[in-house]
């Protein structure tokens, strides 16, 4: 596995926080599915039990960041965690509603409120 | 209309204030520099009905105004006139204002304490950039469309939407944010194009174990008749919208055929997310009778100004 391209992992707690690295070249799924292994590795490494996705650093995504998001939620609703998305931008935020996903997920402003609702 | 402007033509700054004394200290100021013709506004309201009517090379504004303030302009003006330049003129030493002045949209800021040493030297610098952007949108106003051939390449997909980004901006086909937009929808198309148009990949595929799926990507981006295929995409720009048809060379798909995503049933499959954001995105989805090509439509944003 190569050095992260599109996700900076931190662990805060019981919560692994997946913040999206700005990348001006854009998503490759291929390569963005390489790093979702990597992703569900750590989750199960850290025996964190649940999972942030930070958007801070992107305009907009597609469905290849939304598979991810539910790969990790699946992951996490096993264990029985919680997941939550923060930073979303404008856009960011009518692709999620579009595809309902504003309806099972906490979207939070900021990585704080986040984590604050993951804890609670 | 001013007419078109050469790069080595006067260049019309419109100065922003309410105090006709401020007006004055810059307009004075900036007649020292060459090739720099003045225009007045007293407030951010004035400076939009003039614009209208004639538009300048760069909008530079005081920041506390009455009915319009620096921060509202700025918005507006990259909003209805993504050419133009802003030089935010901010009070002294308050470097928090600056942030936010480039927060917003400015392309720089001046303290009203350093006008005399800082103003000449930051328009100038400004002005530079803004006149070979606006000589490269005239050569874009030009432009009817472009037609890419690409090889059946995963990498090539965020370097086409890099560009068509730019495209769409120097055409101004729409403003920033359906720009955005649009490039969501022309990503998925693209990346249905590779993957299940030339791979001929089932999204079902992505429902089962991962590995698995990324092998059958990987074996198949190397065999042949799926490796030779390529992904072809004609854009096309008129008065009234933007057409972007992108074909694969796979057998096709049935639209019609993919699950609802936003039925709860189905919000954890895959499959048809990304013809949902298409059909959300884009005034008009069409596909082809054999399902290898689609056509995605954006109607021109008629609130956009040519801009310069």
């Amino acid at each position: 596995m190569s050095s992260p391209k599109f996700f900076r992992v931190e662990r805060n707690d019981h919560a692994l926080i997946i913040s999206a690295i700005a990348n001006t070249h854009g998503l490759v799924e291929d390569e963005v599915r390489d790093e979702c292994d990597s992703l569900l590795e750590q989750l199960e490494e850290n025996e964190s039990k649940h999972a942030i996705i930070d958007l801070e650093a992107l305009d907009y995504f597609g469905s290849i960041m939304l598979e991810l998001m539910v790969v990790v939620w699946k992951a996490v609703n096993k264990s029985g965690g919680k997941f939550a998305v923060c930073g979303v931008s404008k856009v960011g935020l009518e692709i999620l509603k579009t595809a309902k996903f504003d309806t099972i997920w906490p979207i939070l402003d900021t990585q704080e409120a986040a984590i604050e609702n993951v804890n609670s | 209309m001013l007419p078109p402007m050469d790069y080595r033509m006067m260049a019309t700054v419109l100065i922003v204030d309410d105090s006709p004394v401020d007006r004055r200290l810059v307009g004075g100021l900036l007649a020292k520099a060459p090739n720099i013709e003045i225009a007045y506004a007293g407030d951010g309201e004035e400076a939009l009905e003039l614009m209208g009517k004639v538009c300048p090379t760069l909008v530079l504004t005081d920041m506390i105004m009455p009915n319009m303030d620096g921060f509202e302009l700025t918005a507006e003006v990259n909003k209805r006139f993504p050419l133009v330049p802003v030089i935010l003129m901010t009070g002294k030493g308050n470097e928090e204002i600056a942030v936010r002045a480039l927060q917003t949209g400015a392309a720089s800021y001046v303290p009203k304490s350093a006008l005399a040493s800082l103003l000449v030297d930051t328009v100038e610098n400004v002005l530079s950039v803004a006149q070979e952007e606006q000589v490269q949108g005239r050569l874009m106003d030009c432009m009817t469309g472009c037609q890419f051939v690409i090889e059946n390449d995963a990498t090539m997909i965020p370097a086409l939407i890099k560009y068509m980004r730019t495209f769409i901006r120097k055409t101004r086909l729409c403003d920033e944010t359906n720009g955005i937009r649009t490039c969501v929808a022309l990503e998925e198309a693209l990346n249905n194009a590779f993957y299940h148009g030339n791979l001929e990949l089932d999204s079902k595929a992505r429902e089962g174990d991962r590995a698995t799926y990324r092998a059958l990507v990987d074996q198949r981006s190397r065999m042949n008749p799926y490796r030779q295929r390529k992904i072809f995409i004609d854009v096309a720009v008129t008065a009234s919208e933007g057409r972007f048809r992108i074909r694969d060379e796979g057998p096709g798909f049935d639209p019609t055929c993919l699950p609802d995503p936003t039925d709860p049933a189905n919000l954890e499959k895959p499959s048809g997310r990304g013809l949902l954001l298409m059909r959300t995105f884009m005034d008009d989805v069409l596909f082809n009778q054999n399902g290898n090509e689609v056509t995605l439509v954006k109607r021109i944003d008629t609130t956009m100004s040519p801009g310069a």
